[in-house]
């Protein structure tokens, strides 16, 4: 029963990780992944419990008008939103429903240009579908299949020669539908990257954006991510702990990742707010970055956020910036 | 009548009955396709946000879609797993492999068991009731292979199997995949794991252009797309109106002398396997149970939100299972649908085989 919808987007400033809990492939601590794609996600679990840790934050009893219109909640709104606590859980249900965070834009090592952003045009029929359901009207085409060793391009940025080179593997570029490469990169980079401090990455977006046939977009997001080892020092003999040598996978810095938010009606009495009003909260607590998945202490996984809506616009920055920074 | 079309925002999640609280109750199933108990549930819930129902008006929520055992006006049929398929797009509905056949790789698909009566067969030792007269055995040309668990008909295939003739089936994996996820809990104070709160859940993903198909009457004013909320966790799903409305098999008038029946959805009896009250109550005629062929059975219960309180879970016959039947002179069917309960809703919705 949702009434209203809009597009959270997520953009990777440090490699987040946001495991599985176990892994039997050669990577001890993998990432969580589609399990029929294989595609990075982070779970709308996690998700949605970072984003009410911030919204409890950011919530009293008894907010003055000030308070409100600064993003404030009241105690009764957050539960409205988000559920209430576990122990009366059956009370009634939360208003608000996150997706999973999918993959949208990978970077990937590239012999010209640094990096290069590449996608397919599976993962973006995809995003085309929830850009759909939430009312956004991305306006550029899904761009026809390129062939397995071919990379549509927009431009010459990423040319190395006569090829786009991406880690160690050689494509031949295709510069025929340059103008919708150059479309969707330019509307990512006006309605998905964070909206300050993005000015440089904004202008590289279209001209760095590169999209692969499905498989060999699957074969990056596979095993072109971070994965990081990690070792545990004994104290006394500043040596290796026994067995303390692990790997960790991570997404790497400069993913872009999106979520459908969903959100219906208040089922909580005293609380009267329409599922357009409860994303309206959510967008207006200011929540700019926060951190998602392991290993917070060391820095990892913070991400900037962007919620936009159907009108295109974001209910979020007319907040005061707050909550978890 | 509408019928709908659902698909995925990402993955649902469709709870057994077994206890689940993220702590000493760790690992939460998925059941997939739903039990009819919870599209009333999802169909019902989301006709309120249609007719703009204030979700806090107990009284305005039972005059709008009833109680939790009055459905007022609506009547389902489903849910039925489906997928876009061709050219075209058309949906195909899928069911479970009826538990009268068995794999014949030398045949090249499913063969049926034969109905027997017990005193033409060798001696045998059978937990199957005295009253049943007729044993199911495979024909003597029959090489039988091992039962793979997950199989999965499509239309054509099942009313192919049902007549007799091989059939071929598919691995659930085409269809749908489970998708354990792990999850903890953590203390927003302290930024730290939950002592005990580590749990699985298994979700089910399904694949590409697959989906639930539910046929719903008694409701209109629907948008022709949309999303509504399905399951646990509040997953979304896209649903949209099918234009071509796909027919239900139906019987002949009159039964013939031999017939049998394909539960398509769970079924209650009262008596477990078989109703309390006698077979009369589905039919016009005179007819006697010969055989089954049954599935485990299977546990279904649920929640009701609106009494806050959990449903008493219930063993139903299984989707799959089929019961054979004689009838004498004239006989038909009452209604298409054979359940001691929740036939407005979904249960017990049977095909008819002659």
């Amino acid at each position: 029963m949702f009434t209203a919808k809009s597009m959270l987007f997520i953009y990777v400033e440090t490699p987040l990780h946001a495991g599985t809990g176990r892994g039997l492939g050669a990577v001890d601590l993998p990432i969580q992944r589609e399990r029929t794609t294989g595609y990075p996600i982070v779970q709308a679990s996690g998700l949605k419990g970072r984003l009410r840790a911030a919204a409890r934050g950011r919530a009293k009893d008894s907010p003055t008008e000030q308070d409100q219109q600064q993003g404030w909640l009241s105690t009764k709104e957050f539960l409205a939103i988000f559920g209430p606590e576990t122990a009366h859980a059956s009370d009634y249900a939360g208003a608000l429903s996150t997706g999973d965070a999918r993959i949208l834009l990978f970077p990937v090592r590239s012999l010209a240009s640094v990096f290069a952003w590449v996608t397919s045009c599976d993962a973006l029929a995809r995003f085309l579908r929830e850009a759909e359901m939430v009312g956004l009207k991305p306006g550029w085409p899904l761009p026809l299949a390129p062939g397995k060793d071919t990379a549509l391009v927009n431009g010459t940025a990423l040319l190395a020669g006569d090829s786009v080179v991406l880690e160690e593997f050689s494509f031949k570029p295709d510069t025929s539908q340059a103008a919708v490469v150059k479309a969707i990169g330019e509307w990512l980079a006006k309605n998905a990257l964070p909206q300050t401090g993005y000015d440089y990455w904004k202008a590289a977006l279209p001209t760095k954006l590169c999209i692969l046939h499905e498989e060999a977009f699957r074969d990056f997001v596979l095993y072109g991510t971070e994965v990081q080892t990690h070792i545990k020092l004994d104290p006394d003999t500043k040596t290796v702990a026994g067995k303390m040598l692990w790997t960790t996978e991570s997404l790497p810095v400069d993913s872009l990742l999106y979520v459908p938010l969903m959100a219906g009606p208040s089922r909580a009495h005293g609380v009267d707010l329409d599922g357009q009003a409860i994303l309206q909260k959510v967008a207006s607590l200011g929540l700019t970055r926060t951190q998602l998945g392991g290993d917070e202490t060391t820095g990892q996984g913070i991400v900037a956020l962007r919620f936009v809506n159907s009108n295109g616009d974001r209910p979020g920055s007319a907040a005061t910036p707050g909550g978890k920074q | 009548m509408m019928q709908l079309f659902l698909e995925p925002v990402d993955v649902w999640l469709f709870r057994d009955g077994k206890p689940f609280d993220a702590g000493s109750d760790h690992r939460a199933r998925s059941l997939f396709p739903p039990s009819p108990h919870v599209m009333q549930g999802v169909i019902r819930s989301h006709h309120l946000v249609v007719k703009g129902v204030d979700l806090r008006d107990r009284q305005a929520i039972e005059a709008a879609v009833g109680t939790v055992n009055d459905f007022r006006g609506l009547c389902l049929r489903g849910p039925f797993i489906a997928r876009r398929e061709g050219q075209n797009g058309q949906i195909v509905r899928y069911f479970p492999v009826p538990a009268d056949v068995i794999p014949d790789e030398k045949a090249g698909g499913y063969r049926l068991l034969h109905p027997r009566l017990r005193g033409d067969t060798p001696d045998v030792l059978t937990s199957a009731p005295p009253e049943l007269p007729m044993l199911l055995w495979p024909l003597e040309d029959t090489e039988p292979t091992k039962k793979e668990f997950g199989q999965w008909m499509s239309e054509t295939e099942l009313l192919k199997c049902l007549q007799g003739q091989p059939a071929r089936a598919i691995h659930s994996s085409h269809l749908f995949v489970h998708e354990n996820r792990f999850g903890i809990g953590l203390n927003d104070a302290t930024c730290t794991t939950e002592e005990g709160a580590l749990y699985e859940v298994d979700f089910i993903r399904p694949c590409k252009d697959v989906g639930l198909w539910v046929q719903v009457e008694g409701y209109d004013g629907w948008p022709a797309t949309g999303t509504l909320r399905i399951g646990g966790e509040a997953r979304g799903a896209h649903f949209s109106q099918i234009e071509t409305a796909l027919a239900w098999p139906q019987p002949h008038n009159r039964l013939s002398a031999r017939f049998k029946v394909y539960f398509a959805s769970p079924a209650f009896f009262k008596d477990g396997w078989k109703p309390r009250s006698g077979w009369e109550q589905f039919f016009d005629g005179d007819v006697t149970l010969q055989a089954v062929a049954l599935n485990r059975y299977e546990v279904i219960g649920g929640y009701d939100w609106a009494a806050n309180r959990q449903k008493p879970a219930c063993r139903y016959v299984p989707a799959g299972s089929v019961y054979y039947f004689a009838a004498v002179g004239d006989a038909q069917l009452r209604q298409d649908v054979i359940t001691e309960d929740g036939a407005e809703i979904g249960f017990g919705q049977v095909i008819l085989t002659g």
